[in-house]
């Protein structure tokens, strides 16, 4: 029941394992130097100290949301992917096939929109 | 093959405001948002064509029956009613929009589409039995709607407007959701035809026979429901946003949340209402708890009429106080729902028509005046009916009937309404209601008295023929309405709603 | 020193109850037991974490846990692609979101203390909670007679992906909701879009602005 999910599992121990056997190697074979820079969570970038509420453009939050409408777009497209054999035996693969190019042509228009408009883009 | 293309005719209103939402927006993008009024016009025949389609539909609907599209919409008279009315609407909101100087033409592709959006959503909202579709309509409608009251952006009041109803908007959508997955969970489907009542064999539970085995979860689920209408119809308690976001957003946009919103949402809540706990003709184990949820919906109409009137004498701004009067008018419309016939649900739907014609005239009222005057008081009204006549009568004219009295629609709708209570015992809500009328009376006279008895304020004179034009129409389609030359066939119209509902004999056995 | 101990108290009694919920289920469920004493772990331990930090930014990442214990909830339910949607959107999308919506808020300085607001949020939990409680112990739910107990997924198919398909792109059946969705998402772009969009016109005062 529940082992068709053995893989997902490995994987996920394979990921946690990866991440910790880093760190312990790099703790066991690196060389240890102090430095004020190496305190620094990045030795670039924004100072890491400070007010965690530091704002930010409001092009990070357009970023996101259309990150996320498009992942719900992707999302809605993965029953249709794993349906349309079932569909092309049972005769309507044709109608199935408009159906879900209507879905992506509205899409469409709206990405044709928002990259018109400048959302896609960073200077503006 | 052949089912196919039938089933998109039967949807075909829909599909042409879908193209014409996507029309709109792909024509904006090609002409970088200039030549403003052609989408405007683009708009209005697209409404027209839509229109039309309607009309066919109403006469094939009384030949054929109710029909059913691709398994979970439902076409029948009662949506393509309030579908019409939709319409109506959004072409006088688009014609309001299009004559508006106050409004900016910038950003007006954006503006149409989401009103076209907004509508396709009402569209499905009030046209199908099954609630996960009714719920998609109403989140389309109301995101559309969420952006469109923050339109001006450089505006603080129009940022306001949006972020209240956007916090409320979000929080009765999750109320409503819960309270549908609850009622999903103890039935086993989300077609309300089930629901009200489940045949052998259809692989449901009916919501009566749930509720004998186990009140409290029933009402829990259909309270929460009823709350996210409550919240789209703007019902007390569940008023809050609504002055602001009235007073905030950009006034075409408030007139179609006033109006063409508030339809869709009483719509769906008649729909829910009747389907679940219509009690004339129906076995007497539905009965029992419909009378209770007449009498909850009775208590609603009346403390929302008194607070929505009360609020609505000490306003001094004419937008707020339309806002806190459209808060009184869903308390009157409440009452059809609330005396659960047939009858009083007719009464609704008239009382809803009505109200299309005199509160589009008296927004359309205030676009003319903010476009004289760039304010909203009450106080800068006067001198205006010497300066303005023909605007200033036609406005008077919605006055009478937002107060109604008769000559007009206002007074007829109000008095069926008022039977139908009656004949349902109500006789307390209907007294409520009369003093309440006497109570609107004041606020409303207030603008005629200021309009006409006081001396003129110096103003620069401003000409806007167009809109004067349509509030003229509007005001002798509320006179005539009311004298019967429109009356009889409105009101045959309306009968032919709940009529139409077929909530008992119901074949979505299907699923 | 105050605040280091009750910090400590805190994440220690988080522990105890992982702990604790661990049990419980391996005591009365075995394997599938431990799962859902994990996930419940997760789910509610995010939650308590989330409301007991004072870093927003902390309590946006305790989410993660929230979110990924419900996906677990729906593992467990064999509803693998509501999982993988909840992991895909509430994971990836939503939590990005909150927190860049976070950060471009200004700070509050002027918090509201937790005590002004307890003896509401204590009769509101209380109502909900006795609400559920009444829900949960009074309510029949509906059980479809015809569906097969056990292992939902027919032979040979390791998803239920394509059953979601087949119903959301039947002709019968929910495939007007599935458009619909299309077009609830192009507004929502478009209106995204145009709110956040900066250009010098948006940025006048209109008149009649108090």
């Amino acid at each position: 029941m529940l082992s068709q999910y053995g893989p997902i599992l490995i994987l996920i121990a394979l990921v946690l394992g990866f991440a910790a056997g880093n760190l312990v190697i790099s703790e066991l074979l690196g060389k240890k130097t102090s430095a004020i820079g190496k305190a620094d969570a990045y030795e670039c970038g924004m100072g890491s100290i400070g007010n965690a509420r530091l704002r930010l453009s409001i092009h990070f939050y357009l970023v996101a949301v259309l990150f996320i409408l498009f992942d719900v777009e992707s999302l809605l497209l993965i029953p249709w992917a794993v349906s349309a054999k079932f569909f092309e035996a049972q005769g309507v693969g044709g109608i199935v096939f408009t159906e879900i190019v209507g879905f992506v042509a509205v899409l469409g228009i709206g990405l044709a929109y928002v990259w018109n408009k400048g959302g896609l883009s960073w200077d503006r | 093959m052949n089912a196919y293309i039938e089933q998109m005719g039967l949807i075909a209103p829909e599909l042409v405001l879908t193209a014409l939402s996507l029309f709109v927006l792909t024509w904006d993008l090609l002409k970088k948002g200039r030549n403003s009024d052609h989408i405007g016009y683009a708009t209005l025949v697209g409404l027209a064509v839509t229109g039309w389609l309607l009309l066919q539909q109403w006469g094939m609907l009384g030949d054929k029956g109710t029909q059913t599209a691709f398994g979970m919409v439902t076409i029948d008279r009662f949506g393509t009613f309030f579908k019409l009315f939709t319409v109506g609407s959004m072409a006088v909101v688009t014609l309001f929009v299009m004559l508006d100087k106050n409004e900016r033409k910038h950003g007006i592709g954006e503006y149409y589409f989401l009103l076209i959006g907004a509508s396709i959503g009402a569209f499905f909202m009030v046209s199908t039995n099954n609630l996960l579709l009714l719920m998609l309509g109403l989140e389309l409608l109301s995101l559309a709607s969420y952006s469109l009251a923050g339109f001006h952006k450089g505006s603080k009041r129009s940022a306001e407007a949006a972020l209240k109803y956007i916090v409320f908007g979000g929080l009765s959508a999750g109320v409503m959701l819960y309270g549908i997955s609850l009622l999903y969970g103890l039935t086993g489907t989300l077609d309300l035809g089930l629901m009200g009542h489940a045949p052998e064999g259809s692989g449901a539970v009916s919501l009566a026979t749930q509720f004998d085995a186990s009140p409290i979860p029933v009402a829990i689920a259909v309270v929460l429901v009823l709350a996210g209408f409550a919240y789209k119809v703007s019902v007390v308690p569940f008023h809050f946003w609504t002055p602001d976001v009235y007073e905030g957003a950009p006034t075409p946009v408030t007139t179609f949340l006033a109006v063409g919103s508030k339809a869709a949402g009483f719509a769906a809540l008649l729909r829910f209402v009747g389907a679940l706990f219509l009690t004339d003709g129906v076995d007497a184990s539905i009965v029992a708890y419909g009378d209770r949820i007449g009498f909850l919906l009775a208590i609603l109409a009346a403390i929302t009429m008194t607070l929505g009137n009360l609020s609505a004498l000490r306003q001094g701004s004419l937008k707020r106080m339309l806002a806190y009067s459209s808060i009184a008018h869903a308390g009157y419309v409440l009452m059809g729902a609330a005396s659960m016939t047939s009858e009083g649900f007719a009464a609704a739907m008239f009382y809803l028509a009505a109200y299309y014609c005199m509160n589009l005239g008296a927004f359309g009222f205030l676009i003319y005046f903010e476009g004289v005057t760039g304010k909203d008081d009450i106080d800068s009204l006067k001198g205006m009916g010497w300066r303005h006549p023909v605007v200033a009568w036609s406005m008077v004219v919605f006055l009478v009937a937002l107060t109604g009295l008769p000559p007009t629609v206002g007074f007829y709708g109000k008095l069926i309404l008022f039977y139908a209570a009656i004949d349902a015992g109500l006789a307390w809500l209907v007294i409520i209601a009369a003093i309440n009328s006497v109570i609107s009376l004041f606020y409303y006279f207030r603008v005629a008295k200021s309009m006409f008895l006081t001396e003129p304020v110096p103003q620069v004179p401003m000409r806007q023929h167009g809109l004067a034009g349509i509030l003229c129409v509007l005001a002798v389609v509320t006179v005539l309405a009311g004298l019967g030359a429109f009356k009889d066939p409105l009101r045959g119209w309306a009968d032919e709603g709940p009529a139409s509902l077929e909530i008992y004999a119901t074949d979505a056995g299907s699923r | 020193m105050d605040q280091v101990m009750l910090q400590r108290a805190f994440y220690g009694a988080l522990a105890l109850l992982t702990l604790t919920a661990l049990g419980i289920g391996l005591a009365m469920a075995g394997a599938s037991g431990v799962a859902f004493g994990l996930f419940t772990a997760m789910t509610l331990g995010g939650a308590l974490v989330c409301v007991w930090e004072r870093s927003v930014v902390r309590s946006a990442f305790s989410l993660m846990a929230t979110f990924t214990g419900v996906s677990g909830y729906f593992v467990l339910l064999e509803a693998d692609f509501l999982a993988m949607a909840q992991i895909l959107i509430y994971v990836g999308g939503i939590l990005a979101l909150l927190l860049f919506g976070v950060m471009l808020c200004p700070p509050d300085m002027e918090e509201r203390q937790l005590k002004r607001v307890l003896p509401g949020l204590g009769i509101v939990g209380a109502a909900v909670a006795w609400l559920s409680m009444e829900v949960a112990g009074s309510a029949r739910w509906y059980v479809d007679a015809g569906a097969p107990v056990g292992d939902a997924l027919a032979e040979g198919e390791f998803s239920n992906a394509r059953q979601i398909g087949v119903g959301f792109l039947g002709i019968d059946q929910y495939v007007v909701a599935f458009e619909l969705a299309a077009i609830v998402l192009t507004v929502a772009l478009v209106a995204a879009v145009y709110i956040a969009r900066r250009s010098s016109v948006d940025l006048e005062p209109r008149e009649g602005d108090a």
